[in-house]
């Protein structure tokens, strides 16, 4: 092994967990995340004498991961989602007894939704850090933020109970067949 | 559910992630690999352009850390007559309405917010002459003061390494203001428009703040579950107080007492059951915590406010209110609210004291704190973007966030067409007409 290996592998073995994670909230399952991340380890070994610079490593590997994930995503049959747990998202009220997890929500959400999700309020990047990862405004990565959150509140449950018959309602307002507030 | 109970479900969803096994070894074999094919083949694995871009990128930080956005008492720090909401919102300006007709004035220019639940990512000063707003930009966060009689706003102060900036705090002396970010916790000087770092809390940032009354302490919640105390005319730490061992959440909200006596942190746990949460009191004249104060409403607890008087702090929790005897630090009643309102996502206490208000899905619930009185339901039109709720000093007015959607055929969810605030006259507890600001609104301070 050479010292740019050496260098690389430190970086690797640094970097790989938070990949990984965020590559699991991104997809929904381990195996999924695991490729992401090695595909983006892979990439990066491939140019990491001209990106061994200390400042920009971190957020290559995070655009990287992003692209690839993006990428992946598209080519997925329209109504295939990415995780392994829910086969479909929520296109109606969940039954009471179903107990909505972050990770079905968050697959409700549209990759790039999900992708600004992740990188705001896991990986605690800026809005002006996380318009540059995904080539956007920074406008654009705010909208989405608060877009999002307002669905995943409607979906999400943090009380230990079952959902309340206004969270179902309210999500019942966003289903197809009714118009938004008047 | 706000950005910190988003953060506890994201961290119990990957909780269970398996060992990487050989990921670090099958990249580096597969690289091999791909290196040397790319070699012969002869294509270029990013182009010059890309590289360019990516190093003009802030570095990131290198791990987690929480948002601590929670609902603050208005109590004791606005001015006692105002006659303007300052509203900043997502398109980088700060509408300016006039309580007295709630129309909207000239927007004022300022570096672009973000969104989160409030933290008081504005503040305005005791004589409401100036209000503070808190930018996020990629020079770090900015400080932008506004004058409140020529609605015009001074040059940012640009805090160089406070990205993501979380909690904002205006010192009582007025001279001074603290911010705290993933980047560390930051004093900002409002007399020559400097700031410096103060000290840093742990790998995933400096979280929420409190100051004692008399502005000599600052204690500032630390991402490893531990508080850190500061002293202010020295900017130095001076202990780091550890959440007792038996507390099992992550402390998401602080606040101190009007006697300066007791701070009390909120310990959040998602997804447990009720008696799982728990409010940490602190004894301010040693530091030290005492036996945590058990949370028995459903739901992950967050919201935190202090009666004027500091005889009751009030935890919100995602399906209840609890009120907590300051004197003898136990939880004296359980609030229930209404189930047809929903899980509570804030809470505001009016200046007064008198009333608590917790914003819902289905409207903003008044609660008595005398009686504990729970009365009707608010009912608020366009109650679609919860990003803000803020009650006048004068109690009689709140201003809740609200957005116009409309859902084309064929579409799942609706579009958001334009957002703003919606005006609430706590009197008669009836919402007036939408106030279209054309973009999310962030946080409102009350100017002059």
């Amino acid at each position: 092994m050479t010292t740019a290996e050496d260098e690389f592998v430190e970086f690797a073995e640094a970097a790989a967990p938070r990949l990984r994670r965020t590559a699991f909230l991104l997809c929904g399952d381990w195996h999924t995340a695991e490729d992401l991340a090695q595909t983006t380890l892979v990439k990066m070994f491939a140019s990491w004498r001209r990106i061994r610079r200390r400042d920009a490593v971190n957020a290559y590997a995070m655009r990287t991961l992003l692209n690839t994930y993006l990428a992946g995503s598209r080519k997925k049959r329209p109504g295939e989602v990415l995780t392994a747990r829910l086969p479909d998202p929520p296109s109606e009220v969940p039954s009471p007894e179903l107990r909505i997890t972050v990770l079905e929500a968050l697959a409700t959400l549209s990759p790039k939704s999900r992708a600004v999700v992740v990188l705001r309020y896991w990986d605690d990047l800026s809005i002006e850090q996380t318009a540059a990862l995904l080539g956007c405004t920074p406008g654009n990565v705010k909208s989405q933020s608060a877009r999002a959150l307002d669905k995943l509140r409607l979906l999400l449950d943090d009380a230990a109970g079952e959902p309340s018959p206004a969270r179902l309602a309210a999500a019942n307002q966003m289903t197809p067949g009714r118009t938004g507030h008047e | 559910m706000n950005e910190t109970s988003l953060r506890a479900q994201l961290e119990l969803a990957v909780s269970a992630e398996p060992p990487l096994g050989l990921l670090v070894g099958n990249s580096l074999r597969a690289g091999r690999k791909h290196r040397r094919r790319r070699r012969t083949a002869g294509a270029a694995s990013l182009s010059a352009a890309a590289i360019v871009l990516l190093g003009a990128v802030p570095a990131l930080t290198t791990g987690p850390g929480h948002q601590a956005g929670r609902s603050r008492s208005a109590a004791g720090r606005h001015p006692a007559a105002a006659s303007t909401a300052y509203v900043a919102t997502s398109k980088g300006t700060v509408v300016p309405i006039r309580l007295a007709t709630n129309t909207p004035g000239a927007p004022i220019r300022v570096p672009e917010g973000m969104p989160g639940p409030f933290i008081t990512k504005s503040a305005a000063s005791a004589d409401g002459r100036t209000v503070y707003e808190v930018g996020d930009t990629s020079g770090g966060a900015t400080v932008t003061s506004i004058d409140t009689a020529t609605n015009t706003a001074a040059r940012p102060i640009t805090i160089k390494g406070a990205y993501g900036p979380l909690a904002f705090m205006l010192a009582p002396d007025g001279k001074t203001a603290y911010l705290s970010s993933p980047g560390g916790l930051f004093q900002v000087s409002l007399a020559t428009s400097t700031a410096r770092r103060v000290t840093g809390c742990s790998w995933s940032g400096c979280q929420a703040i409190a100051l004692t009354p008399n502005g000599r302490a600052l204690y500032v919640i630390s991402g490893d579950k531990s508080v850190i105390v500061v002293r202010t005319a020295t900017n130095t730490v001076l202990s780091r107080i550890k959440l007792p061992a038996n507390s099992p959440g992550s402390p998401l909200n602080i606040g101190i007492t009007p006697n300066g006596k007791t701070a009390y942190v909120v310990d959040a746990v998602a997804g447990a059951k009720p008696g799982t949460n728990s409010v940490v009191p602190i004894n301010l004249a040693t530091n030290t915590p005492l036996p945590p104060i058990k949370i028995w409403a459903p739901g992950l607890a967050d919201g935190l406010v202090i009666a004027p008087g500091g005889r009751t702090a009030y935890v919100l929790s995602s399906r209840g209110v609890t009120a907590i005897d300051t004197a003898t630090n136990q939880a004296e009643a359980t609030i229930s609210l209404p189930e047809a309102a929903g899980n509570a996502y804030y809470m505001v206490l009016a200046p007064d004291g008198k009333t608590l208000y917790v914003l819902t899905p289905r409207g903003i619930v008044p609660i008595r704190t005398a009686s504990g009185t729970v009365l009707p339901t608010i009912e608020v039109p366009h109650l679609t973007t919860f990003t803000v709720i803020a009650i006048s000093p004068d109690s009689r007015r709140i201003y809740v966030g609200a957005a116009i959607s409309h859902r084309a055929s064929g579409r799942r969810w609706p579009k958001i067409v334009t957002a703003g605030v919606v005006p609430v006259n706590t009197a008669t507890r009836t919402a007036g007409r939408f106030i279209n600001l054309g973009g999310d609104p962030f946080s409102i301070a009350f100017g002059q």
